[in-house]
């Protein structure tokens, strides 16, 4: 089976996200990550009505689909919350008792910088912790949440000997060794799942991609399966969903962006948006009465 | 903590932030892009405060501001960085440089540090997060260690708490009582744990109208030791319901770090404007809002 060509490589990772999802699924958000976003509320649009999000954006848990937006998508999630949470409330009581699998069944698709062949994850720094060559935004809760995950989900949506190390610079999510749940990894090259035995395997090719081209970017021994499982594109419906209701704007390709060239993608998508009349009324106001 | 003052605690921004002393632990309350208590941050800036230890859940423009301004020595939160707009400059370049120090907190480091503040006792346990991580080699004040009454293996994390914790809000009365609009993060923990606690609001509003808002009060009273009427003081962070995140703003912000234009930035947003009125004719300015 081969995937329509007119489907973009963010779109062949949140096809590969949406499978993994169930009817029922609690999804963890992360933090301006508009691709395993999207595909979480394309699940609820589509094949998992009773989906519900925890959004760290709003502090809230969503349970319908609505569209994304760079200025407003804390304005929607808060606009359609059905719970307002506190982060006290997620790590002293959610983390705890519900991750681990005694409520609910907890997704989360997280991005690492690095990742090893055990599934170990890095999102601190690049080169010595005392000395890094890049300085990463830091792990938010992955320490804290990973080593008690029932099972883990990675997206990394640039396979490159970069991202998959033989050595991480810095251990910032325990992996398997460490009794953590490593499960799934999402690429734009292929979809890699951890097998019982715990090594990493190689089950889906993502159109065009060849099983030395994943090999060849990644730092470590791979296995790949005997029968490949072939790749399932966004079906006609799913693409027009996400595509017209969801992320009309395409906020999901930003992952793939950098530098100078991301930053006038993302500024002239925020002009074209409508919160930009909102906020200049909203200062305009705001002026006069602080005058 | 201390006694909280009694009666109205309306005051002036520019006496606010002189409650902020060089050295402080400054709590700043809301969460990356949010709420942020960004006109605070620049009369701090402007009054050229020196030294603090930012202590906040995740940062993003205020640090980055505060950095670019010298007033930081010591960042304590589990993420800093402007979410989808990247990585924040000066901020990456001052950790690469040693130029301030970084304490790597995580979710729990500081939510559980928090609330061990405000129960009074050194250290709070859950089971098994940083596990096989490197975080127990550079944060050796969080330990491994069996609980003392069945023995089990637990990970402990030492109380934290901010001398001074600032928090922005879209309304407040003058005795403190403040409605948090959204994501309350972890803001009343902030709030109560710090000795000093500054609210600045979009208005001044009546009890009654804080208590009607959706989910009442976020502070109460006695949690709050001085408010600041300080409308746009979020900008160009959101105040859900007030305002919108200013997206163009930071992208253009960003644009001119790699250009090397902080400075300028600097000039003409913080150490310029007179006033916080003044920033925001200038922002009105620069955003051509006649033009559209």
């Amino acid at each position: 089976m081969s995937a329509p060509d007119n489907q973009t490589s963010a779109e062949h990772l949140v096809s590969a996200i949406l499978n993994e999802i169930e009817d029922g699924d609690v999804l963890l958000e992360g933090i301006g990550t508009f691709l395993p976003t999207s595909a979480y509320i394309l699940a609820q649009a589509t094949h998992a009505p009773e989906a519900v999000r925890l959004c760290p954006v709003g502090n809230v848990f969503v349970a319908e689909p609505h569209p994304l937006s760079l200025a407003e998508y804390e304005f929607e999630t808060l606009r359609r919350g059905m719970y307002r949470f506190t982060y006290w409330d997620v790590n002293a009581s959610y983390l705890p008792g519900f991750i681990p699998g005694r409520r609910g069944k907890w997704k989360e698709f997280l991005r690492p910088a690095q990742v090893d062949s055990t599934g170990r994850t890095n999102n601190v720094v690049i080169g010595p912790y005392e000395s890094p060559k890049v300085r990463l935004p830091g792990a938010a809760g992955l320490p804290d949440g990973v080593p008690v995950e029932p099972a883990l989900y990675m997206y990394v949506p640039r396979h490159d000997r970069n991202a998959f190390v033989a050595k991480l610079d810095f251990v910032s999510a325990p992996g398997i060794e460490d009794g953590a749940k490593p499960h799934l990894i999402v690429t734009n090259l292929a979809v890699m799942r951890f097998a019982r035995d715990g090594v990493l395997e190689v089950e889906t090719l993502m159109p065009g991609a060849t099983i030395e081209e994943v090999r060849d970017n990644t730092a470590f021994s791979l296995r790949v399966r005997s029968e490949l499982v072939p790749f399932k594109p966004l079906t006609e419906h799913q693409l027009t969903v996400l595509r017209r209701d969801i992320d009309p704007q395409s906020l999901r390709d930003l992952e793939f962006f950098v530098g100078e060239d991301r930053l006038s993608r993302i500024e002239a998508l925020a002009a074209a948006e409508s919160s930009t009349a909102v906020l200049d009324r909203a200062l305009t106001r705001i002026a006069q009465r602080a005058r | 903590m201390s006694r909280r003052r009694e009666g109205p605690k309306l005051t002036a921004l520019d006496d606010a932030a002189r409650l902020v002393r060089d050295g402080d632990i400054v709590g700043i309350g809301g969460m990356t892009l949010y709420r942020k208590p960004m006109g605070f941050v620049r009369a701090l800036a402007r009054a050229g405060t020196k030294d603090l230890t930012l202590l906040a859940f995740t940062c993003a423009f205020e640090a980055e501001i505060l950095a670019a301004a010298g007033a930081l020595s010591t960042l304590r939160t589990c993420y800093f960085g402007l979410e989808f707009l990247g990585l924040a400059p000066q901020l990456r370049r001052a950790a690469e440089t040693s130029a301030i120090r970084i304490v790597e907190e995580t979710e729990y480091t500081i939510a559980l540090g928090l609330q061990a503040a405000l129960m009074c006792v050194p250290y709070l346990p859950s089971r098994d997060c940083e596990v096989g991580t490197d975080y127990f080699r550079i944060r050796p004040d969080l330990r491994r260690a069996p609980c003392p009454v069945t023995g089990e293996m637990l990970t402990w994390f030492p109380a934290v708490a901010p001398r001074v914790a600032i928090i922005h809000a879209p309304l407040a009365d003058e005795h403190g009582n403040t409605w948090l609009g959204g994501q309350h993060c972890v803001d009343s923990q902030l709030a109560m744990a710090a000795d000093v606690t500054i609210v600045t609001a979009e208005r001044i509003a009546t009890r009654a109208e804080i208590r009607d808002a959706q989910g009442g009060a976020g502070l109460v009273s006695f949690m709050v030791d001085a408010v600041v009427e300080l409308p746009g003081g979020a900008h160009p962070t959101s105040c859900y319901p007030d305002y919108p995140l200013d997206v163009v703003h930071i992208a253009r912000y960003l644009k001119g770090a790699r250009r090397r234009e902080t400075p300028a930035y600097l000039d003409r947003y913080v150490n310029g404007p007179a006033s916080e009125a003044e920033y925001l004719a200038r922002v009105l300015e620069d955003r051509d809002v006649g033009a559209r």
